[in-house]
């Protein structure tokens, strides 16, 4: 398989990845060119992996991880714009329950929310998480109950005040 | 309430997934960060061997020569000829070495302190500072070698030099100067201890350092340059 053929078969996948985990068009490009520039210059040790695009998907989950450890004074966009994310025409409930979660979501520290993408979007077990993240399968389980528990409680605290 | 919000999570990312941008330009883009790190990686390792051999240059012409009664015939070129006044105690002559006061020949490396041929068995960051009024950059490696042949300098069966970190491959677009290195590789090793301005003359294997570049002074193994250095070093 040459490096062309691996981004015609899974450059999609892992850009939409990206962009589940960035929520941003421009980054979540350059974050899916950074992984393949790291995947096209590690190629032999790619090719030679069980899983490549598993490989490489890790390269983009550490280039995540270690950009939002970077950026993490930078202020992350709650309100998406427009040009960013155009969701298709809802009921107005629906709408607002999203964008709640959306704000719940972005008050989560990076790699909890990187757990819950490659848990709920990836559709990744725990220890393919694990193995994306360099951490322990002990640790994945951890980090997304945690996670879980403070957008469920965040959730019924907003549900109580509502009523 | 907790499969709720798993599936509003799902839903959610879903939804988002639809709106990523377009694969057209992930090739063309992943190739040109490579290109722009391979540049950025160049200029790194080219200004650092400068400043490595700079070091050890300036050291060498400086060094006090004995006061030989004959002529001596070891030819220095214009460029690292030493001055008739002392040189100041200061930074690395730069321009001295980016012209490359010594190049590369198996008589060239016979002039070196040390030369043998080695397999790499370590490797490590330097942790030793470098000698004083020598400029370097922090990427200098410790690396120890399994001595296959001495041609010169040493006996022992393990030596440990400094070398610039292991990765500096495509400095040289000839490939002369390359000599890239991980656990198991086998080099032609040849430089000089590692000494400031001040030092005196001091034993070939007092802090060695590996001479990098500037034609090869440690390059690949190969049984053809093996012999050369032999026969040079007789």
């Amino acid at each position: 398989m040459t490096f062309e053929e691996f981004v015609a078969r899974h450059g999609a996948d892992l850009l939409r990845l990206a962009f589940v985990l960035t929520r941003d068009r421009h980054l979540a490009e350059d974050l899916t060119q950074t992984a393949l520039a790291d995947a096209y210059r590690h190629w032999r040790r790619v090719v030679a992996a069980t899983d490549p695009p598993a490989y490489v998907r890790r390269m983009l989950v550490n280039a995540h991880l270690s950009w939002r450890r970077r950026r993490w004074t930078r202020e992350y966009p709650v309100e998406v714009t427009e040009t960013d994310l155009v969701s298709p025409v809802e009921p107005g409930d629906a709408i607002a329950s999203r964008d709640a979660l959306r704000e719940l979501l972005a008050g989560l520290a990076p790699r909890a929310r990187t757990v819950l993408v490659l848990r709920y979007y990836a559709d990744l077990d725990d220890a393919a998480i694990a193995a994306a993240m360099g951490v322990t399968e002990s640790a994945v389980r951890a980090t997304a109950s945690r996670a879980l528990a403070l957008l469920r409680t965040a959730a019924e605290t907003e549900v109580k005040e509502i009523r | 309430m907790s499969h709720q919000v798993e599936h509003e999570l799902r839903e959610l990312f879903a939804t988002d997934a639809t709106q990523a941008p377009g694969t057209s330009g992930l090739v063309g883009g992943a190739l040109r960060k490579v290109r722009r790190r391979r540049r950025t990686r160049l200029a790194q390792v080219t200004a650092a061997v400068v400043l490595l051999t700079a070091g050890t240059l300036t050291a060498a012409v400086t060094r006090p020569r004995p006061d030989t009664s004959g002529p001596d015939t070891r030819a220095l070129p214009a460029t690292a000829a030493p001055s008739a006044s002392p040189a100041p105690t200061r930074s690395p002559n730069l321009d001295a070495v980016a012209s490359c006061a010594f190049a590369y020949s198996p008589a060239e490396v016979a002039r070196r302190a040390f030369s043998f041929d080695g397999t790499v068995v370590a490797f490590a960051p330097r942790k030793r500072r470098p000698p004083q009024g020598v400029r370097a950059p922090g990427i200098q490696y410790e690396v120890t070698f399994q001595v296959n042949q001495w041609f010169r300098g040493g006996s022992g069966d393990r030596v440990t030099v400094t070398m610039p970190r292991p990765g500096n491959t495509g400095f040289d677009e000839d490939g002369a100067n390359t000599a890239d290195y991980a656990v198991g590789t086998r080099l032609l090793v040849s430089g000089e201890p590692w000494k400031s301005r001040q030092d005196q003359v001091r034993k070939p294997l007092d802090d060695p350092l590996a001479w990098w570049g500037c034609g090869g002074f440690t390059r690949p193994y190969t049984p053809q340059d093996a012999a050369l250095w032999a026969e040079a070093t007789q």
